[in-house]
This record gives C-alpha cells, structure tokens and sequence, in this order.
C-alpha cells in the first residue's frame, strides 16, 4: 500500500496494480493515451498493450508531401478522433517536441530520419501497417527512401493517393513509381 | 446529503428490526470495525464470497469475532463502505467493450472521492483487491480525468511517471538487492578494464 502523502495534483499512476492502471488507461481518449506512450519505454508498453486490444479501430496514413505527416484515426460506432505527427525541419535551436491539441509536432534536422522514427513509433505502438498514403508536391528522392522503407516494414499499402506533378524528371518519377508498385489500390492525379 | 453524514456505513440502527436485515461486522487493519448490510457487500465479488464460504447467521455475527480485511485501513474501509451501501441493490456492471470506456460519476461518488489523492489511490487500490467494479470504474475514471489535455512532460508530474533512466536505476537497484555479489563482479571488472586487462578470466 501506499504510505506516501500526495496532493490533490500528483498521483502515482505506476503504483497501481496492472488491472488498475490498464483500467485507468481505457477511460483515455486516443490522444491522451498517445501522450502517456511520450512519457517513458514503461509508459509506452503499458499503452501498447492497451491499444493493440483495440487495434481494429484505428488506422494510420502517411501524408508524403512537404512535410512528412503519420496520422492516426480512431472510429468507432460513438467516437470519431484523428491526431497526427508532424516532422519538421529544425530551423533554429528548440524543443524537439511541440505539443498542440490533437497534433504532435518534432523538428529533426534530417526529416526522412524524423518520419522514419514516428512511423516506426506509431506502427508498433497500435500493432498496424500504413493504410493510406498520400504523395503529393514532394523531394522525389526523400520519397523513395521513405516508401523504401515503409516498403521492407510492412511489404504493401492498402490505398494511395498520388499526384507527381510536381516531378520534373522521368527518371525519378519511375523511381516513385516503382515503390509504389506495393499499393494495392492507386489513384493517381497527374498527367503522365 | 453530505458523504460525511451518510447514515449507511456504521451501525443502521433504524435499518435492522424492520425486516432483520442481515448486517455483517468488518475489521480493518487498524482495528476500527464497521456493520455493513448484507446486500452492500454485494458490490464487492469478494467479500460476498468471503461470507458466503462462512455460512455465518445473526448470532454467529454477533458471537465471533469481526472479519479482519487486514490490508485496507479504517479510514478507507469507510469510504468503501459507505460507497457499498448506497449502491446497495444495483447491478453490477459488466464490461461491454466501449472504447474508450464510459462511465458517468454520479454525484454522491464525486463527493465521496473529493480526496486527496494518496487516499484515492487506497481506495482503487481497495476497490481493485475487494473486487467492486463499479466503485474502481468511477474512481479509475476520476484518475483518468487527470490526463486530459495535458503534455507527456505535464503526464510525468501528475501521474509520477518515472523516466526510462530511472526506471533503468530501480532494475539495477531491484537486480543488486536480489544479488548483492552482481555490483562486486562488476566494480572488479571496471577495475579490471581500468587497468588494461583484456580479460577479465
């Protein structure tokens, strides 16, 4: 039991049995318990054997355009949340993280690095594979390792939303072509 | 009706000649004892196995000693009680995989857990090893409320989350306290090492 004194403001989470602590973090909502896998590798197991009991309901995308963006979306018959992370260039000396209601933003100085952590992050905390892509206006290059990497994770993509209009040259829109040979349902939105 | 004058959890004096309701006595650990109605300690899953293994009637009741619960203090026993005896009677809620869970704290268990938060932590604690589950869903809902909207740096001071070095410091101490030869080994390789051996064999 515990014999420490503590204020109406602090309580000692760890402390409880597991049964109680998974109970306490079953009342969460998605975002909230994503902010608790933050805190520690602790904190993250304890969300992940939480969440991936409920994996069903969630589903994650990746948006590849200027910036790299994992978004993860909880449906069910009565809930309805949507949060993402977003990767941005480390312009000036900061925090890495900045926390906003429903978005999580981190400043990397190599950003295919940055995405590559949260997909890799997110993907194991919920047990699932990218399902959406969305490619747009983006670095071919970084694109390719990016989808290189999703690739060799999880060997396909449900759906994908793609526009290369953007991509000027025929040698590195086959290369993003060819990654993209791993979605199952692609729809395109540029001229060839 | 204030929680600290709800007539329920101490002797109901009015409550038992009407229909000789069956009260049982309860002991905690710090020796204060407390007459909770049969149909009460319903709520919790095991004290209503507790006394129904003891096959105790009226004078048994009367007779023999109080049932010590000799991990949960008076002071929250009481709350557990007095929770027990205003939800007497209502079902027992079963889990139906709502995600997140929903559960609405009433009014009465909003005062009843208007604590500090050392004393919450007894009472889910209590809640959880009494299996009541309806008193742990409220009062698990009220710790989860504390989450909301709030950073992983504010999450580490509300719920006293300890950070992964010292997480790591409490396994070294944990593993050393189960081997005290372990850190012995260690510091002689360090030393070892310092002194240029390759090999510590």
């Amino acid at each position: 039991m515990c014999r420490r004194h503590y204020s109406y403001t602090m309580f000692p989470l760890s402390r409880l049995t597991l049964t109680s602590r998974e109970n306490v973090l079953k009342f969460l909502d998605p975002f909230d318990l994503f902010a608790i896998s933050l805190c520690s590798k602790k904190s993250y197991r304890a969300v992940q054997n939480v969440v991936r009991s409920t994996s069903s309901f969630y589903s994650l995308d990746l948006h590849i355009t200027t910036n790299y963006t994992i978004g993860v979306q909880f449906e069910t018959d009565t809930h309805w949340f949507y949060f993402s992370c977003e990767v941005l260039p480390l312009t000036i000396p900061s925090s890495p993280f900045e926390f906003t209601p429903e978005k999580l933003r981190s400043y990397w100085e190599d950003c295919v690095e940055g995405i590559k952590y949260w997909i890799e992050y997110i993907t194991e905390l919920y047990g699932k594979p990218i399902e959406i892509l969305y490619l747009r206006e983006t670095n071919p290059k970084n694109a390719v390792e990016i989808l290189k990497f999703v690739n060799r994770r999880q060997g396909f993509i449900k759906y994908g939303h793609v526009n290369l209009n953007d991509v000027e040259s025929e040698k590195d829109r086959k290369q993003v072509m060819e990654q993209l040979e791993s979605v199952e349902d692609l729809e395109t939105d540029w001229e060839a | 009706m204030s929680v600290e004058n709800a007539p329920v959890v101490d002797v109901d004096e009015a409550a038992i000649p009407v229909e000789k309701k069956m009260y049982y006595r309860f002991e905690s650990n710090d020796k204060k004892e407390f007459r909770v109605s049969e149909l009460a300690i319903q709520q919790s899953e095991t004290l209503n196995r507790l006394v129904e293994a003891m096959g105790y009637t009226s004078e048994d009741v009367e007779n023999k000693p109080a049932i010590a619960i000799e991990n949960i203090d008076g002071k929250t026993l009481k709350l557990v009680f007095q929770w027990c005896e205003h939800h007497k009677g209502e079902a027992i809620p079963v889990d139906d995989g709502s995600v997140p869970k929903i559960v609405e704290i009433p009014e009465f268990d909003a005062k009843l857990m208007d604590i500090d938060n050392g004393l919450l932590f007894k009472l889910i604690w209590a809640a959880d090893y009494l299996n009541i589950v309806q008193l742990l869903n409220v009062s698990c809902k009220k710790v989860a409320n504390m989450a909301q909207g709030k950073t992983p740096a504010q999450l580490r001071r509300v719920y006293l989350l300890p950070s992964d070095e010292e997480d790591e410091a409490a396994k070294r101490a944990a593993q050393e306290a189960q081997d005290p030869r372990a850190r012995e080994v260690e510091e002689e390789f360090e030393e070892r090492k310092r002194q240029g051996g390759n090999s510590f064999f």
